[in-house]
């Protein structure tokens, strides 16, 4: 890449107005008898970086394709910037748009590619090159207007429209699993370019995926969905940390169940018990909620809760070890351990004493 | 049997189907270069004097030259209704397009003979017999379906979110469709037009049922075939032959380079 390009394309792209606040008020999506989306309400701020996560059929995708206009609603409003676009054509909408499947035009080469919004936008020939030029340097492709797209690497095409569609300075940006057909090297370096690219024009974007890691690395917030229902709207520490419920704890993370109750001011769990949390009630039943990283190997137990078992497979992740532990009382247990120097590492079939902190657990109910 | 004896069959049962189906024409080329005024083979002298006459005189030239404009605008009318009729039936996914689909390409199934013979009885009620419009027509019905089959499967592997990104990125409609839908089926459209133009070019019943006096080029040869037998006809033959492997070779090039550009699309995608 030419320096001096690149600083071109962030000063020439820097100049738009910032991201537009979006509303969806109330949407619903059916689809015969079935609800693709139900009662779907969220704000977001201008600026914002807010992931839809869910497996495929929850509804995200359904909510940014009413969002871009492909789908209209059965009920509900969509707004961008306070003003209702929910009868609005989709071209006149006015955001830009990635594709899981890229989406580049055949036909045209890349220049005529990133340049096509603002064709349809009148823009003059030589305007549109010259700022399709800074929008290809921004995202590391200067010079390379003259390519066909099937002469580009995945990851290539990929930068080709990002490029495409912040190129006429949208104040939202849509992504559709934009990463989702690119090895796992290549969406790590790709997750940083499309938040560096988002901190430099700062349009609000919305990005849709079913990778957690993408959707914890990236994102301001993230609105957990499953089967058309939002299950949790919150920051990535907060969605780790404190689940609402136990699709969240499975879907986002890693999470082992214990099955508990609290009785007579203790919780007691299968394995032991512990101190009662302050805003559980008495009475209460329901699981508790552990991280594989809450666990730690002790060689004797002491005041905190512990449970026992023995080793399972043990995968090396580098930093870290990820072994699955076979607890007497409570099951299986995945358990993830931060390699320390000189100390012996998990070892297959080995007895296993687990303490955990119930301070850092979260509490499901049901 | 070894995997090499297995090839060398085939390739010599591939040779024999070839043979099989040119073999008319191992004839019909020498016959066209003839000198002698008579069909006779193998040749005794050769000539292009047959070929002269076909281009000098007025009832073949005429036919030849008629055929070709027929021919031309059965495939603008096939072209413009079959795309449209693709995209119908692809895109706009009607109530029972499979239905549809089954009709509008039932005259490549229906025996040629069956429909010329219902357009007689049609056309002759209608009075609108031996008029060039009428042929026209008539030829465009038979024509139609391969422009539909052909851009309609062109238009089942076109990824139809390219036209999704030409909306949201700010295309109407109309310019979606011209601009990124059109083009992405370009190949398959002159692959159809190619099929649409031969399928007129070619016809004979059709045209024997319909045309009256109007002497298309097929017709011409037949009507010779009837009263005398001379090497005109052989030349006649020839160049629709030639005529035909050009159109077909530029359609099966189209249509080639069409898929290849669709699957490196793919492969990395």
């Amino acid at each position: 890449m030419h320096p001096s390009l690149a600083h071109r394309g962030a000063k020439g792209l820097q100049a738009s107005a910032g991201g537009a606040p979006i509303s969806f008020a109330g949407i619903t999506k059916r689809y015969g008898p079935v609800e693709a989306l139900r009662e779907f309400s969220l704000d977001i701020a201008g600026g914002e970086f807010v992931t839809f996560l869910g497996p495929s059929g929850s509804g995200k995708t359904t909510a940014l394709n009413i969002l871009a206009g492909f789908i209209e609603p059965s009920a509900g409003d969509v707004l961008i910037g306070g003003v209702s676009i929910t009868r609005l054509p989709t071209e006149k909408r006015n955001v830009g748009m990635v594709f899981q499947s890229y989406s580049l035009f055949p036909h045209m080469d890349v220049r005529d590619n990133v340049a096509f919004p603002l064709r349809m936008r009148g823009v003059p020939k030589a305007e549109r090159h010259a700022r399709a030029e800074q929008a290809l340097a921004m995202v590391r492709l200067a010079g390379f207007g003259g390519r066909k797209p099937h002469e580009l690497s995945g990851g290539q095409r990929q930068r080709v429209a990002c490029a495409r569609a912040i190129v006429f300075e949208p104040r939202v940006l849509l992504m559709d699993e934009p990463l989702g057909a690119l090895d796992l090297k290549l969406r790590e370096a790709m997750q940083d370019e499309i938040k560096e690219v988002q901190r430099r024009i700062g349009c609000t974007v919305i990005y849709v995926t079913h990778d957690q890691g993408e959707a914890l690395a990236m994102s301001d917030r993230i609105v957990v969905m499953s089967e058309g229902r939002i299950e949790q709207i919150g920051s990535p520490a907060a969605v780790y940390d404190s689940p609402s419920n136990a699709f969240v704890a499975q879907f986002v993370g890693e999470t082992n169940f214990l099955p508990a109750k609290l009785a007579g001011g203790r919780l007691t769990f299968a394995g032991g018990d512990g101190p009662a949390p302050a805003r559980l009630p008495e009475g209460w039943r329901g699981r508790v909620a552990l991280r594989p990283e809450h666990f730690t190997r002790v060689a004797e137990a002491g005041a905190m809760p512990v449970l026992a078992g023995r080793i399972g497979d043990v995968a090396f992740h580098g930093g870290s070890y990820r072994y699955v532990v076979e607890t007497e009382k409570a099951g299986r247990v995945i358990v993830q351990e931060q390699r320390r120097h000189g100390a012996d590492g998990p070892v297959v079939g080995a007895p296993v004493t687990l303490r955990f902190s119930l301070e850092r657990a979260a509490f499901l109910d049901g | 049997m070894s995997p090499r004896v297995v090839r060398i069959a085939l390739a010599l049962w591939f040779c024999a189907v070839v043979f099989f189906l040119l073999f008319p024409l191992v004839f019909l080329i020498p016959l066209s270069f003839n000198e002698s005024e008579i069909l006779s083979f193998p040749p005794s002298a050769w000539s292009l004097r047959w070929y002269r006459v076909l281009f000098t005189d007025a009832s073949w030239s005429g036919a030849l030259w008629l055929s070709v404009k027929i021919g031309v605008l059965v495939t603008i009318l096939s072209v413009a209704i079959g795309t449209a009729s693709a995209l119908a039936i692809v895109r706009h996914r009607l109530p029972g397009s499979g239905l549809l689909y089954g009709l509008a390409i039932a005259p490549l199934i229906v025996p040629g003979i069956v429909i010329a013979l219902g357009m007689f009885m049609l056309f002759a009620r209608l009075k609108w017999l031996e008029s060039l419009t009428t042929l026209v027509l008539a030829h465009t019905v038979v024509a139609v379906p391969y422009v539909i089959v052909v851009v309609s499967a062109a238009l089942r592997n076109l990824d139809e979110t390219i036209e999704r990104a030409a909306r949201v990125l700010g295309a109407d409609p109309w310019r979606s469709f011209l601009l990124v839908t059109l083009p992405a089926l370009r190949p398959a459209i002159l692959a159809g037009a190619m099929f649409a133009f031969f399928a007129s070019f070619d016809d004979l019943i059709i045209t024997l049922f319909v045309s009256g006096a109007i002497e298309t080029l097929p017709l011409r040869i037949w009507n010779d075939l009837n009263l005398r037998l001379d090497p005109t006809v052989a030349a006649a033959a020839c160049v629709m032959v030639a005529m035909s492997m050009a159109g077909l070779g530029i359609a099966e090039i189209a249509r080639s380079a069409g898929l290849r550009r669709l699957r490196t699309e793919q492969a990395d995608g």
